[in-house]
This record gives structure tokens, C-alpha cells and sequence, in this order.
């Protein structure tokens, strides 16, 4: 086993695994990274607030099999510059039905990446686009009837694996 | 100050203030306070998280203790709360490139949702002079995080790795 360094400075690391797995089966056998609560990758180092901290940015560790070659670490390269990832969080996932609405679960989406693509859930397996302002959306979830309402990321290849699961009862 | 391998004394030998300063004084310094020891509590303002499926460490530069022993035994202790996506982590020390618990292809010790991991071992047979010892993981899901003061409430811990020279 061997590893490479990247640089990504907001990663979803089991989005990017995915996408590192299903472009390279067999060669790479997972990813680290220190992740900070915004989704931003981040080590400080000598963290006493003296002087000599130091804080790094963006270093993403991708293990490889031995089986790797320099044509596979350019592949992770090109994947690590193309992630773009969405976090999706929910300030609730239970959810009162009624017609007309009197209860709604609010999902806050996050893009943080400088010149994020833009974002469309699937809610309910139906398409909604998602206004980002500052990389970050809001979207409300109400229902007129019982349902188990699943959230996810439309084609969310090198993005996202959040799926969220909002019951209206 | 390090440790002097004591001198055997004989009858008649006139013993010098410095033969006293270093056979005596230096080395039960030594033994009080001077052995090789270090302590890291690791706050990150960041969470580790990895989706590896084979060993590897936590943090090589910033849970990594390297020791310059004058004995042969060292005892080293981590511990970390975090928890795995679903599944659960394994962890174990590496002591200069070797995994310590190297026999069990899962380590030491393990992490499941939300909990405490600790692990401590008492390393012998080393030889006297430098040595370094790290901690690794692997999780066997998609990914485990273990926290490390990201100052998100409820999950802002801080991992602590110490090693210590014991004999």
C-alpha cells in the first residue's frame, strides 16, 4: 500500500471515495482527511496560540494498492479538482401532515466550493432546483399526507451521499 | 540528562563529586523526571475521517511521538471518541513502520458508534536510542470520523497519544 496527497479544500469524503472507487476499482483503497465542521479540510498544528501554530489547508490523503500506476494518480488528480461537494443537514425528520401545511422540516443545503455547479434535489424522487446564496440554500419540506420523503442529491457522482429521510405523519 | 549505567564500586576506590554527580545525583534525576516521555492532546479544530480499509495513520505528523530512549520498555496510550458511518473503526499503535498488534489483521482495539476508544500497550525489547510511535486506523464502512475539537457541541473532543519510558 501506498499513498498520495491531493489538495482539496472542501471535501465529502465518502462522496469522493465513491467517485475514486467506481473510476479506479481496485486501485484505491480509501481516503483521509482532517475535516473541519464547514466541510473545510484543515490540520492545525501546535495548537497552544503561541506563534508557531500553524494551520494546513486542503491535504487529502488517498491510499492506493501497490497495483496504482502514475496513469491512476493523474485519474485522482483530474477527480480530486472536479469534487464539488453538496452537504445536506435537516433541522427536523419528523413532520406534521396537513392540507393546507402547518408543519415543514427545513433542509439546509451546503456547496461550499468557489464556483460550486448548481444544485437540484430529488425530493421524493422529484427534481428541485436548489437557489444557492453564499453557497448555501434553504429548502421546505411540508406534506399533505403520511410519507417517508427522501432528500437526496440529483446526479451526485463526486458530490454528495447524503440522503435524508423526513417522515410527514 | 540521561541515564549512566551505574559504576560497580570497589573496596579502597576513592569516588570523585563527579563520579557522585553522575552515578547518583544524574541518574535518580533521571529515574524522578528525566525519562523520555511526551503527551499530545490533539485539538485540531477539525474532525479525522478516513474511508480506508487497510491500516494507516490518523495523523503522521501531528500524532506521532518520537522518542530517544536510553532503556527498553515504553508504555503508550491513546485515546479518541468518534464513531463510523455504520460498521465499525480498528485501531493500533506503529512502532517505527510496524504495526504493534500486526498479528490480528484488525489491531487492538475497536470504535463503534460513538464511543471511546482506548488502547494502551507496554512496548519491550526496544533498543536505546530514537523510536517512533503514530496510531492507525481503518473502519470497514464507509467512513469513520474520530473527533478532534472541531467545537461543534456534543461531538468536541480531543484525542489524546502519550508514550512514556518506563525501563
Amino acid at each position: 500500500m501506498r499513498e498520495i496527497q491531493v489538495t482539496i479544500d472542501f471535501l465529502h469524503l465518502s462522496a469522493f471515495d465513491t467517485a475514486l472507487k467506481a473510476a479506479l476499482p481496485g486501485k484505491v483503497l480509501g481516503v483521509s482527511a482532517p475535516i473541519a465542521a464547514n466541510g473545510q479540510v484543515l490540520s492545525r498544528s501546535n495548537p497552544d496560540g503561541n506563534a508557531s501554530t500553524v494551520i494546513t489547508l486542503g491535504q487529502v490523503h488517498v491510499h492506493l494498492d501497490d497495483s496504482a500506476t502514475a496513469a491512476d494518480e493523474t485519474a485522482i488528480a483530474s477527480i480530486a479538482q472536479a469534487h464539488d461537494p453538496v452537504f445536506l443537514s435537516v433541522d427536523k425528520t419528523a413532520i406534521a401532515a396537513a392540507n393546507p401545511p402547518t408543519d415543514a422540516a427545513t433542509v439546509t443545503i451546503r456547496a461550499p466550493k468557489a464556483g460550486a455547479a448548481p444544485v437540484t434535489l430529488l425530493v421524493a424522487g422529484s427534481p428541485v432546483p436548489v437557489t444557492l446564496v453564499g453557497g448555501v440554500g434553504t429548502l421546505a419540506i411540508s406534506s399533505a399526507d403520511p410519507a417517508s420523503i427522501a432528500v437526496g442529491v440529483q446526479a451526485p457522482a463526486n458530490r454528495s451521499t447524503d440522503q435524508l429521510v423526513i417522515q410527514a405523519g | 540528562m540521561g541515564w549512566t549505567a551505574p559504576a560497580t564500586w570497589n573496596p579502597g576506590q576513592v569516588i570523585s563529586a563527579t563520579d557522585l554527580n553522575t552515578h547518583l545525583r544524574d541518574n535518580l534525576n533521571y529515574l524522578l523526571s528525566g525519562r523520555a516521555r511526551q503527551t499530545i492532546k490533539r485539538d485540531n479544530n477539525a474532525d479525522y475521517s478516513t474511508s480506508s480499509t487497510t491500516f494507516v495513520d490518523i495523523d503522521s505528523t501531528n500524532l506521532s511521538i518520537t522518542l530517544n530512549l536510553s532503556g527498553t520498555a515504553v508504555l503508550l496510550l491513546f485515546t479518541a471518541v468518534g464513531t463510523p458511518s455504520s460498521g465499525v473503526a480498528f485501531i493500533d499503535f506503529d512502532i517505527d513502520g510496524t504495526r504493534f498488534a500486526a498479528g490480528g489483521v484488525d489491531g487492538m482495539g475497536i470504535l463503534g458508534n460513538r464511543s471511546v476508544a482506548t488502547i494502551a500497550a507496554l512496548v519491550t525489547g526496544l533498543s536505546a536510542g530514537s523510536h517512533t510511535f503514530k496510531v492507525k486506523w481503518k473502519t470497514n464502512t464507509s467512513s469513520t470520523t474520530i473527533y478532534a475539537g472541531s467545537g461543534v457541541g456534543g461531538s468536541d473532543f480531543i484525542p489524546t497519544f502519550e508514550a512514556v519510558e518506563i525501563g
